[in-house]
């Protein structure tokens, strides 16, 4: 995997080994990440060298359209890509001052300072971080807990692997897998063993209570189709705070709910937040949402990050034309705008093969140029500010007519590559 | 388009109806008029439980809904999912048998149409629907897609004069609608897979507008698209809208995109409309406490919108199978009638009602809440941790007493008695009485407007024009003593009922 | 690519190639069930005997690659008195029997090739018996659902309850009351246009063979008023879940009929599924088949269940009688069930949909 060497000026990226420089109060620093599926079509870009930086106690917003990547880059953080997809590169840099002391002379590259970049350590280590470390909360909630188990006893064994955990936290390694094939046989053999025990249980009827479950006591004892979608996301959130984790993944939390239960939600994720200081990663492709809960966004688009800083910078000084666009595609709920202005064409496919060397915009782009015809770096967008980074030329120079592609170049070069 | 026409033959007044579109809704006679639509599907209703003696029960997807659609206008349905928008635009385009209600389309009843009619009906009336997946037919090409509706309406009539077969005629015509909907002719032999979901969009939009009709229901058509898609789509819509005088009925969720594109709004809650009203209207003053919380929660994408807190409404939309009586809305809203006995702040009578539904509800049992208890027996905990679960503490006076009552009743293990005794105290005229639409433009059906309606239905000129103006009528025979403001006479009234309703408990 | 209702997009084709590139055993499938169908076909011209030739001098002769020793009694006089002497012949294989003979000495091989005739024949009829009353019967419950589909269904829900061949029995009883003639013979064309004599002359192999081939008309009519439930439950669930697709309804909104929804969208979306269903059934009716004319009901005489039947007395002796035929239906149940497996992978609807992220 030749990743073409990103040329100038990438805002706050690591090169090499270690150290990234950024920010102390950086909790989650992400550098370079890409993820592949290798599918019979072709490969596929889902993500595609990303970089991002989550700080401690704010709420990161990922926002882009479907087949943007951005699902695919959460699955990324925590190391959930099924096959046929895979994490070809990239670093995932997690502050944890006694995982790198432990790991500091066994593996000297994945530690750095405080920080340990999850990708190099060993598959149970990574492993075990998955509660404690991470956690995550997906968008259907019916078909992420099982229908057969009710949803205390669910939450309940998310307590119980992460209480086992804490136990014993120094052998990382043995966490999760104390459940081993004889355990297996006993609760095949006596089915009513149950899988948790009663403080576990009691734990969840706590957590249940924390994220707003009236009755949480009752409910816990019932199943996850007597639960409403809302109370259902509620109860999935609750899960994912078993492991009180120091930042919590969430994909879409609201996109399958209505809006006023999309409120209650959101509302309960800015106070679990607020209270436990916890780092969120929201996933959305709703701007809104992204408006109410984040301090800092990220846009995606076809595999990148195109476009992030804080959230008055990409919604109020948007560079990178796709931003815009998205921004003046939606319609105000306080004006009836006469005109949307929609962005043009359709969303690429990422397929390797069809994936030029250039801007992966550059095709619906209205302000596509010669220069957008190369790979492009990630431009710092303000002067001596950092943290406003843009994929785009713009950044650097002025639109100019002059260099402008034809209407008509990507139609054509499609022809030229025999597209039918 | 204008050739294609011609060869149907079909001539109408496009130019008055596209006028329509700026008229005010005052004056014209509806396209569409929906009366009283009730929509119930039945549960348990198979012979095997005929068998069994069970009785089916109910479920009111669309539970008596009021419409009017004026010609070249855009009229938004908007609601939660459940509310039963999608049941009312595939209702009133009978594709699904109504219960009962009227639809009356350019004067004829749809709902009595015979065969012949009902086929020159669906010449006039077509639809689109939400998935772009799941709506076109996967085994055929998107041309056979498009002129489907020529096909089954053996269009056009006469072999063209330009001596094209009816069949090349029908495929010009194909073309030219994936021209006009933005879409290339040469794709006219792909398949639907081939597309992306606005092409495929795009491809449906062709197929409802293949029959040149006069009336669109439009069923969330952008709320499976991505907003950069969704912005062309509405885009298109608008545009073919002025080309073609179409008159829309917009379903959606959405509701900035509904604040976008309609001209007048309708606002569903449990199969009911409780507002209605032109969309500015609507938006900038909004009546019912149900959309001023939709509106409320609504999340908009601009910076100033960072960390507001949102009045978020609680609770979940109830179960169609068996909504709240009286306002169906009672159960979440936050600016529920208290009877005129009781006047607290409004979240703890909330309190008081969550409780007594906790109450009311199949199975509840006391032991449940002595089980969360450690200690052993002690009704003091007992009641203070009901206190605590449901905000209770603040009450005072006279409020207090009758919950602590209740309380003490119920730690007795009198489940029953204990929610009797909450709800002779705060039964709510919400619960009493379903509200009615008021007259006027911009109506609400909602006990805090009832009074607006008495007024307004004494000036003649009103009756005719209103919203719900059979019902309207039925509401103001309800004896209502001289309503100086919505409270008083609203509350009176409850009383009055509540009263009668204690009588019945009696007697029993 | 479009049969009548049926179109095969190009990317069904690809996936039909890509499966069975990818698939040794799908191959094996093909190449089994394209043996079984060449031999039915040319079963005139390729059958090295009249397979109802009788040559008692050449009963039961073994299969090519065995002896038999067959124990010859002869009563003789041996000074003068009569004596039953007891000796053991061998009984050597000849390459003009392959397969060996029967009882009556008619060869195996032969015998062999015309019963796959009469299989496939009662495969397929029965089969596409089966799948028209079948599916109709579950469009029109699937479809319109409510009290057509409790009637429907239910009276499938009793013809499942019995034992298929129970009831296969039963209505062979039934209707051979009302149709004299269990099976109808006719004339085989390859034989009476004198092609097969041609050939047959050419290449040097015995000519008379039999002008007509029979129908066992009862026995398809029965297999396909055994086997239609199952196309009816597949067709109702099929049509239960198309009706309520979008483009169902959205062919309703322009004013198609029933009819023309339920064979213009109803129908091909369910195909699938019901022509993998149907390569399954013709095996099951194959072994229906094999099993009535095992028992006796079949009204031919060239097919393997009876020559199975013939062979059962003789398994001790002669085990190729009854074991020829035997692994005649195993092969060709094999092959249709992997033809089967390959179409339903292949085709699955998993496949065709979106492939998203």
């Amino acid at each position: 995997m030749s990743e073409p060497a990103p040329a100038t000026a990438r805002a706050g990226a690591a090169d090499g080994h270690g150290a990234p420089e950024g920010n102390p109060d950086d909790v989650l620093r992400v550098r370079n990440l890409s993820t592949r599926f290798f599918t019979e079509e072709g490969q596929i870009n889902a993500v595609e060298s990303v970089d991002f930086t989550v700080r401690d106690g704010e709420v990161f917003g990922i926002v882009g359209e479907s087949g943007s990547g951005k699902s695919v880059a959460a699955l990324s953080l925590i190391d959930l890509v099924d096959s046929p997809g895979r994490i070809t590169s990239g670093e995932v840099w997690y502050r944890d001052a006694d995982l790198a002391d432990e790991f500091r002379d066994d593996l000297p590259e994945a530690v750095d300072g405080d920080f340990v970049d999850t990708r190099r350590l060993p598959e149970g280590v990574r492993r075990a971080l998955r509660g404690p470390a991470f956690s995550m909360v997906f968008q259907d909630p019916m078909s992420s807990l099982n229908p057969s188990i009710t949803v205390g006893e669910q939450i309940a064994e998310a307590v119980e692997v992460q209480r086992r955990a804490r136990a014993n936290p120094r052998s990382t390694r043995s966490r999760t897998q104390e459940y081993g094939m004889g355990r297996l046989i006993v609760d095949t053999l006596l089915p009513n063993r149950g899988y948790t025990s009663e403080s576990s249980m009691n734990r969840a009827i706590e957590l249940l209570e924390q994220v707003g479950i009236p009755d949480p006591a009752e409910r816990a004892h019932e199943y996850p189709h007597q639960f409403s979608g809302g109370m259902l996301q509620r109860a999935m959130i609750a899960q994912a705070l078993a492991g009180e984790p120091d930042v919590l993944i969430a994909d879409e939390p609201t996109t399958a709910l209505d809006v006023t239960i999309q409120a209650q939600i959101l509302n309960l994720l800015r106070d679990l937040q607020e209270e436990q200081d916890t780092s969120v990663v929201m996933i959305t492709h709703d701007l809104g949402v992204i408006a109410r809960m984040c301090n800092r966004v990220g846009v995606m688009y076809a595999g990148q990050v195109v476009e992030r800083g804080t959230l008055a910078d990409v919604f109020e000084s948007p560079v990178h034309p796709y931003t815009e666009g998205l921004i003046g595609s939606i319609p105000d709920l306080d004006d009836p705008d006469p005109r949307l202005q929609p962005i043009g064409g359709n969303v690429p496919s990422l397929l390797d093969e069809e994936m030029g060397g250039r801007c992966f915009f550059a095709d619906r782009c209205p302000k596509a140029m010669s220069d957008c015809l190369q790979d492009i770096p990630e431009y710092a967008a303000d002067e001596g500010c950092d943290d406003h980074a843009v994929r785009c030329v713009l950044a650097e120079r002025e639109y100019s007519e002059a260099d402008a592609l034809p209407a008509d170049y990507f139609d054509r070069n499609k022809e030229v590559r025999g597209d039918e | 388009m204008s050739e294609p026409a011609s060869a149907d033959g079909d001539d109408r007044a496009r130019d008055a109806s596209a006028d329509a579109a700026t008229a005010e809704s005052g004056g014209d006679e509806p396209l569409l008029e929906v009366r009283g639509l009730r929509k119930y599907y039945y549960e348990n209703d198979s012979l095997f439980d005929r068998l069994l003696g069970r009785e089916p029960t109910s479920v009111k997807a669309v539970d008596g809904v009021d419409l009017e659609v004026y010609p070249g206008e855009t009229l938004g349905v908007v609601g939660e999912s459940g509310c039963g928008k999608s049941t009312t635009g595939e209702t009133l385009l009978r594709l699904r048998e109504a219960t009962d209600g009227t639809v009356r389309f350019d004067g004829e009843d749809v709902m009595e149409l015979s065969d012949d009619e009902l086929t020159r009906f669906r010449k006039r009336a077509g639809i689109v629907f939400q998935d772009p997946f799941s709506s076109l037919d996967p085994r055929m090409t998107v041309g056979d897609i498009v002129s489907e509706g020529l096909k089954i309406h053996n269009l056009p009539e006469e072999s063209p004069a330009d001596g094209r077969s009816k069949r090349e005629w029908r495929r010009d015509r194909a073309r030219e609608l994936l021209e006009r909907v933005g879409l290339s002719a040469d794709q006219i032999d792909r398949y639907p897979h081939e597309f992306s979901g606005g092409q495929r969009q795009r491809v449906g939009i062709a197929r409802a507008l293949a029959l040149d009709p006069e009336f669109i229901v439009l069923d969330e058509p952008v709320s499976a698209l991505d907003v950069s898609v969704q912005a062309q789509i509405l885009n298109l819509l608008e545009d073919l809208q002025g080309e073609f005088g179409l008159t829309y009925l917009f379903i959606a969720h959405d509701l900035s995109v509904v604040r976008h594109i309609c001209d007048r709004v309708a606002v569903m809650y449990l199969g009911e409309v409780v507002e209605t009203g032109p969309t500015d209207d609507i938006f900038e003053s909004p009546k019912h406490p149900y959309t001023e919380a939709l509106l409320e929660s609504v999340p908009r994408a601009s910076v100033e919108e960072q960390g507001r807190r949102v009045d978020a409404l609680s609770g979940d939309v109830p179960s169609p199978r068996n909504p709240p009586s009286g306002c169906h809305f009672r159960t979440r809203c936050p600016k529920v009638i208290q009877p005129a006995t009781v006047d607290i702040p409004q979240e703890q009578y909330r309190g008081v009602m969550n409780l007594r539904d906790r109450l009311e509800r199949q199975g509840f049992t006391a032991e449940s809440v002595w089980e969360t208890l450690e200690s052993e027996r002690d009704t003091v905990a007992f009641k203070e941790a009901l206190r605590e679960e449901f905000d209770l503490a603040g009450l005072s006076g006279a409020t207090m007493d009758t919950v602590e009552d209740a309380l003490e009743i119920l730690a007795n293990g009198r489940e029953e008695e204990a929610a009797d005794r909450l709800r002779d105290a705060f039964a709510s005229p919400c619960e009493e009485e379903e509200p009615v639409l008021t007259g006027g433009e911009h109506a609400a059906a909602c006990h805090l407007f009832a009074d607006e309606e008495y007024d307004r239905d004494l000036d003649p000129d009103e009756v005719g024009n209103a919203m719900g103006g059979v019902a309207g009528v039925e509401m103001a025979g309800e004896p209502s003593p001289d309503g100086d403001t919505a409270a008083a006479g609203d509350s009176a009234d409850a009383t009055d009922s509540a009263e009668s309703d204690d009588a019945d408990g009696g007697a029993r | 690519m479009k049969i009548g209702p049926l179109s095969i997009s190009p990317r069904t084709i690809r996936n039909l190639r890509k499966e069975f590139r990818s698939s040794g055993l799908a191959r094996i499938g093909v190449v089994l069930i394209a043996l079984v169908v060449l031999a039915a076909v040319f079963a005139p011209l390729i059958a090295p005997h009249n397979p109802r030739t009788q040559n008692l001098d050449r009963a039961q002769l073994p299969p090519l690659g065995f002896t038999d020793t067959e124990q010859q009694t002869q009563t003789k006089i041996v000074d003068g008195s009569v004596q039953t002497v007891t000796r053991n012949v061998t009984v050597n294989a000849t390459a003009t029997y392959p397969l060996g003979t029967n009882a009556l000495g008619q060869d195996m091989l032969s015998r062999v090739i015309y019963g796959a005739r009469t299989s496939l024949l009662v495969g397929l009829l029965g089969t596409v018996l089966a799948a028209l009353l079948g599916v109709t019967v579950g469009l029109t419950a699937g479809y319109y659902r409510g009290r057509i589909d409790d009637a429907l269904m239910r009276t499938a829900d009793v013809s499942l309850a019995f034992p298929s061949l129970v009831l296969a029995i039963a209505l062979i009883g039934l209707f051979s009351r009302f149709q004299a003639d269990v099976a109808y013979r006719v004339s085989d064309p390859l034989v009476t246009s004198g092609l097969a004599g041609w050939f047959r002359d050419m290449v040097g192999l015995p000519t008379p063979m039999p002008e007509t081939f029979v129908i066992p008309t009862v026995v398809v009519l029965v297999v396909g008023f055994v086997n239609w439930v199952w196309f009816a439950r597949i067709a109702r669930g099929e049509a239960l879940s198309i009706r309520e697709e979008e483009y169902v309804k959205a062919a309703r909104a322009l004013g198609g009929s029933d009819v023309r929804i339920v064979f213009r969208h109803v129908l091909p979306n369910a195909i699938t599924p019901i022509l993998v269903l149907a390569t399954i059934q013709v095996a099951a009716i194959i072994l229906l088949e094999s099993s009535l004319s095992f028992l006796g009901f079949s009204g031919t005489t060239l097919s393997w269940g009876f020559d199975i039947a013939q062979g059962r007395g003789y398994l001790s002796s002669s085990w190729w009688i009854a074991t020829m035929p035997g692994i005649a239906i195993v092969l060709s149940v094999i092959g249709i069930n992997l033809v089967g497996d390959w179409l339903r992978d292949a085709l699955d609807p998993g496949i065709e949909g979106e492939g998203g992220m």
